[in-house]
């Protein structure tokens, strides 16, 4: 991992709400670094900070103080807008409620974020299928979501996160409406998506799904509790191979 | 561009599935549209139709003919009545005058209504409105024959008993026989009929419409009548311009002939009046202004209604989706496309409600026009007036929804 580029670089983020007179510092100081290719898990308990982080690190939200370089782009001072193309080119989202888009099939639920990029229609449909066919879909394209399993929509949504080829993928709880065996599924995708070259930050509070990522990010209180390499990364596809 | 596009489609779609899935909210907050653009439309066009009918029929008599009566058109007469009416008759002196001093003036004639009379012919009898007249009337009135010919410079002077009849006179009495050149009775002399005027048909206001009526000439009309003791709109003197003389310069000196024809002293006021057709339009105008004021002020407060319906519809709308439009703030969407979709649902929303609107337009337009015999028409313009209204509705009922939901905040958006 050594010597591979810095996609995330965070320095004394800050989020701070204020409710009425109350301050809540939900990130209180937040340094972290994560390289291309690494497949990192974000954990903590609930009021962690670990939700604001993620939203922080998904462009979705702006830190209150501290910057956030993300692939070069400094992020923490970017307007609504430019937020919204880093959002499209940068990041990838999966979550936990799939958020996929009811009227839309596998395809088109696929595609919609290479029509925000503003892709040719011959590049959308050839882009989507290819991602549809890594997740192993190729054959519920047509499908409607409320047509799918609960594993079926997970797998579209890794799909449409990978479509725009963007530097992180961010997993917020993706296994954390299915079943244990869905959920392995899933992880041996996620599992493959990382092979393939990309970055993953999955946040998570269950320690079996933990064990999947390489490098593991305790936060707690708001701060870096411990960021640590996983000593004993729990490999899927040995298993599904032999 | 396709970005675009591809959201056309999408709103498209979002707008169909709104209104199938909410059938009776979406129809009685399109009504409001649909009659607004129906009152709107359905009034315009109306007006436009009759406007079109009657100032079709004002453009033939031309503008460069002075009306000269005793009262004036474009007056309520109420408080003057009495004035006017002890004013004297216009007669042939006043003709002759017009007709001899004259140097602006093209042509004159007089024309006296001499009333109702009954016509014979056979066994056929029929009433009609009869008319004396002097030489060049046809001309200054554009008046088209059917067939036969008008009256020679002969017949006006030595008034010889010849008629030219207007279309429904020859149709009563003569029931398909060829008139020309028969004989028919009028108050018990012999006249022969050597002309029948071209239909005018069901025109709502037509000045010239003479498919009632029978013309005579002046010095024929003096043996059955007495000419100079009609009632007082009976007796009228048309004077049209001559080549490139303004009807101002008409009018002025129109008013100095008949003045010095009739020795007025110079502090006296005028013993007649000097009319034109455009103070008819001016009424006419001001008509149909109140007309049309009627139609956009009920359509438009039909239209304020729809628009706070629909506005309501997009704010239900906006509300159901918060977590899909979460989820495209989250893919990329800019505030602008989000923006423009839900302007388009709106706008695809009013459209279809005013197109619905147009299309009652337009059924009613055909049943009026079925009952009058009379041309409605929805003109190309009032059809895009209707759409552009629709359209501009739709941003205005659209606009607050959309950038309610453009603002949204993503993090909260997507949690619902």
């Amino acid at each position: 991992m050594i010597g591979n580029k810095e996609i995330i670089k965070t320095k004394d983020l800050f989020k701070i709400y204020r409710m009425g007179q109350l301050e809540v510092k939900a990130l209180r100081g937040i340094n972290i670094s994560i390289a291309k290719n690494e497949y990192v898990a974000l954990m903590g308990p609930s009021g962690s900070g670990k939700s604001t982080l993620m939203n922080l690190l998904g462009c979705l939200d702006t830190p209150t103080r501290g910057t956030y370089i993300l692939n070069d782009y400094d992020v923490s001072t970017m307007s609504d807008g430019e937020l919204a193309g880093i959002r499209n080119k940068q990041i990838g989202f999966v979550f936990q409620t799939f958020n996929l888009l009811p009227r839309l099939n596998a395809l088109e639920n696929v595609a919609l974020p290479l029509v925000y990029g503003g892709a040719s229609r011959s590049y959308r449909q050839q882009r989507a299928e290819e991602v549809l066919y890594q997740v192993g879909l190729a054959d519920r394209m047509d499908h409607k979501p409320n047509e799918l399993s609960g594993g079926q929509r997970q797998r579209v949504a890794i799909a449409r996160a990978l479509v725009c080829k963007p530097s992180i993928i961010l997993a917020d709880e993706p296994t954390g409406n299915l079943d244990t065996k869905t959920s392995l599924e899933i992880m041996e995708i996620f599992e493959k998506v990382h092979i393939d070259g990309n970055t993953i930050i999955l946040v998570t509070h269950e320690p079996e799904i933990s064990e999947h990522a390489h490098r593991i990010i305790k936060l707690r209180d708001g701060l870096v509790e411990s960021d640590e390499k996983n000593p004993t990364v729990k490999k899927l596809r040995d298993l599904q191979v032999s | 561009m396709r970005m675009y596009l591809r959201i056309v489609n999408d709103s498209i779609a979002q707008a169909w599935g709104q209104m199938v899935g909410n059938k009776l909210r979406t129809f009685l907050s399109l009504l409001g549209i649909t009659i607004g653009i129906f009152c709107i439309i359905s009034v315009l066009s109306s007006v436009e139709s009759l406007e079109q009918n009657i100032r079709s029929s004002f453009e033939r008599l031309g503008d460069d003919v002075l009306y000269v009566n005793k009262f004036p058109w474009a007056e309520d007469p109420g408080m003057n009545y009495w004035k006017y009416s002890r004013r004297p008759n216009l007669d042939y002196s006043d003709y002759q005058a017009v007709h001899t001093r004259m140097q602006t003036a093209g042509s004159a004639s007089l024309s006296t209504t001499v009333g109702m009379r009954t016509l014979k012919q056979g066994g056929n009898n029929t009433r009609a409105f009869v008319i004396a007249v002097t030489e060049r009337y046809e001309d200054i009135l554009s008046i088209e024959l059917e067939d036969g010919r008008f009256f020679t410079l002969m017949e006006h002077q030595q008034g010889t008993p010849r008629a030219v009849i207007g279309y429904d006179v020859a149709e009563n009495i003569f029931v398909g026989r060829d008139p020309i050149g028969q004989t028919i009775k009028m108050g018990g002399l012999a006249v022969q009929v050597i002309g029948i005027i071209q239909r005018s048909g069901n025109d709502l206001i037509n000045p010239v419409n003479f498919d009632r009526g029978v013309l005579i000439t002046h010095n024929f009309g003096r043996r059955i009548a007495n000419l100079n003791a009609t009632s007082y709109f009976g007796t009228q003197l048309i004077v049209k311009a001559g080549d490139e003389v303004s009807i101002e310069d008409l009018r002025d000196e129109l008013t100095s002939t008949l003045r010095a024809h009739r020795r007025l002293k110079p502090l006296e006021d005028d013993n007649f009046s000097i009319n034109e057709l455009s103070l008819l339009t001016n009424i006419l105008n001001n008509f149909f202004g109140i007309l049309n004021l009627v139609g956009i002020v009920i359509g438009g407060f039909a239209i304020l209604v729809g628009i706070f319906s629909v506005a309501n519809i997009m704010f239900v709308s906006v509300r159901e989706r918060t977590n899909i439009i979460g989820i495209k703030k989250a893919l990329g969407a800019t505030r602008s496309v989000l923006l423009f979709e839900i302007l388009l649902e709106s706008i695809i929303l009013c459209l279809i409600g005013g197109i619905i609107g147009l299309l009652f337009v337009f059924g009613a337009l055909q049943l009026i026009g079925h009952f009058l015999e009379f041309e409605m028409i929805l003109t190309f313009r009032m059809i895009f007036w209707g759409v552009s209204l629709s359209v501009l509705i739709g941003v205005l009922s659209g606009i607050i929804p959309a950038f309610v939901a453009a603002k949204m905040d993503p993090v909260k958006a997507i949690r619902g």
